[in-house]
């Protein structure tokens, strides 16, 4: 902790705002009516051309109590590109998330001003993740997402699974998030099987047997055997998809059956290990 | 006969495989936030004896699977009263919407052999291996949303009925349905149909909800599985989109389970309405 504190002391915090309502709609309305045609680039470009410097006309008056790590920010915004891109979002979901053994990210304060994780309600304020993705971190998203039409990297606007995973730097944060496991010594291990491919990501997240942290976690760390590993994601399904694709087909199909939320470590790798011979079979 | 492809009997009022009996379950009204926690009671029924007495065993329990958007799944179980489960969450734990939805469920407790004489034919005659925590009775889910603090878009009705002029009749019938506006499905009627279809609403909105809103969500659906490119940056498709997923809809038979889910099947809701309100009794079969 002490260590923890001498870190956050030696950096800068940036306090985080949250945009107002009307604001997000009158952007929303502005990219439907004049970019759909043109990339996120275009739009993010003119936006922080234009409101930049007045932005704090657009937020709302208060106190979010949400801070990102100066130093964060500025790494973020300004290192170059990866050629990986999981390896890219896997490596950024680390630096956002605030207990991470070596940086803040984004991080709250709590009474007695240590910090701390933001609850759940801060972490789905979709005013201040809108903040973040069109604003204090657009450099970030105009280099991982710049050539993207999709308005659903920077603008989230009701909370789901899919929407999340789908939203530039909510991805990043939940991500770590739903990884994080405060009993390994390394505490977002499993974030590194989560990322191992873009599409793996998005087809355990986008669906509801991500709703049970616990029960993910012990699916993660089922996938993250290096024997696994290589049978999950290097072969191919009789579709065509990867192996994993079918794999996680068969455990959201459990879960119509089975209450997963109720089982226990040893019931999830009993099912998995069932479901693994089903999709080699 | 059983009509549902269940691998085993399941007790459900509307895919089950119990025709003589249900599963009925309610929210106590008075649920709430107090001192930062949320509070629902729910209580259930059933009329089915070879469960109730897995019930009154511990082989089985009634719990309620609860979810919250995004990323927030718990399951809690009944306890001294078994049939009633009363569910704490302290507010912190609940993303920013404050959408819950609870899905009651009856579940195993351990390993059991499960023959149930009382289930649809051929359902009835054999025996189940059911392992512990496998689901044997379900019910549709309830959501219940309660008001944040802020509002992210203005909430409208998506759907507007207009009324044509008076010397104005729709082009296709009864009505012209019109999806080229940003934030609404537009409906067209005469002022006759448009007044009748008010007259109706106030007298029992059940039955617009029954008859029109499921031809109506048809014809749109299969607009966007023909035309999606046409409809993605809509207002009201992205609204649809967003709590049921209908750009992934590919085919025309998905489309009828994608209504039956955004509607709550709204035939048979409806018609068991109706045996209950006219004639004094209720079958969900």
């Amino acid at each position: 902790m002490i260590n923890k504190q001498i870190i956050y002391n030696m950096s800068n915090k940036e306090k985080l705002y949250a945009l107002k309502p009307s604001f997000i709609k009158t952007l929303y309305e502005d990219y439907l009516e004049n970019y759909l045609n043109k990339n996120i680039r275009d739009f993010l470009i003119d936006i922080n051309l234009k409101y930049g410097d007045e932005l704090a006309n657009h937020c709302v008056p208060g106190d979010t109590n949400i801070y990102l790590d100066d130093e964060i920010r500025f790494k973020i915004n300004t290192e170059s590109e990866y050629s990986d891109k999981a390896e890219w979002d896997c490596k950024y979901s680390k630096l956002l998330y605030s207990k991470n053994d070596k940086t803040n990210g984004i991080y709250t304060l709590n009474n007695t001003q240590e910090i701390s994780i933001l609850n759940k309600i801060q972490s789905t304020d979709v005013r201040v993740w809108n903040y973040l993705s069109l604003f204090k971190l657009h450099k970030y998203v105009i280099k991982r997402w710049g050539d993207s039409d999709d308005s659903s990297r920077i603008f989230i606007r009701k909370l789901s699974n899919q929407s999340v995973a789908r939203h530039s730097i909510l991805r990043l944060y939940w991500t770590s998030d739903l990884t994080f496991d405060a009993s390994r010594s390394n505490s977002l291990e499993l974030l590194d099987t989560l990322w191992l491919s873009q599409d793996f990501m998005t087809q355990v997240t986008e669906r509801s047997i991500s709703n049970t942290k616990e029960q993910i976690l012990f699916f993660l760390e089922y996938c993250s055997n290096k024997e696994l590993e290589k049978i999950l994601f290097k072969t191919r399904s009789n579709e065509g998809y990867p192996l994993y694709r079918k794999f996680i087909k068969l455990f959201l199909a459990d879960s119509n059956l089975l209450t997963i939320a109720n089982c226990n470590k040893d019931e999830i790798e009993n099912l998995l290990d069932e479901n693994l011979k089903s999709c080699i079979a | 006969m059983s009509i549902f492809n269940n691998p085993y009997p399941l007790l459900n009022n509307q895919i089950g495989n119990f025709s003589n009996y249900k599963f009925s379950v309610e929210l106590s009204e008075n649920f709430r936030i107090e001192n930062g926690i949320y509070n629902f009671i729910f209580q259930m029924e059933v009329d089915e004896p070879i469960i109730n007495s897995l019930i009154e065993n511990g082989d089985a329990s009634f719990c309620i699977q609860t979810d919250s958007k995004p990323f927030y799944r718990k399951l809690f179980k009944s306890t001294l009263n078994k049939k009633e489960v009363v569910i704490e969450i302290n507010y912190e734990e609940i993303p920013s919407e404050f959408t819950f939805e609870f899905t009651p469920l009856i579940i195993t407790e351990k390993s059991i052999k499960y023959h149930n004489d009382n289930a649809d034919s051929p359902m009835n005659l054999y025996n189940f291996s059911l392992q512990k925590n496998q689901i044997i009775g379900s019910h549709p889910s309830i959501k219940i949303s309660f008001d944040r603090g802020y509002q992210n878009y203005e909430n409208a009705n998506l759907i507007q009925f207009i009324k044509l002029p008076n010397s104005k009749k729709p082009i296709n019938g009864t009505m012209d349905i019109k999806l080229d506006d940003h934030n609404f499905i537009k409906i067209y009627l005469s002022e006759e149909t448009f007044l009748l279809f008010k007259e109706i609403n106030k007298q029992d909105p059940k039955i617009l909800d029954a008859v029109l809103t499921f031809p109506i969500l048809q014809y749109t659906l299969t607009e966007v599985l023909i035309n999606r490119e046409d409809y993605q940056d809509k207002g009201w498709a992205n609204i649809l989109n967003d709590e049921f997923d209908i750009f992934e809809l590919n085919d025309t038979e998905s489309i009828f389970k994608k209504i039956d889910e955004i509607l709550q099947s709204p035939q048979i809701n409806y018609f068991n309405y109706y045996l209950k309100k006219y004639i004094g009794s209720s079958s969900d079969q």
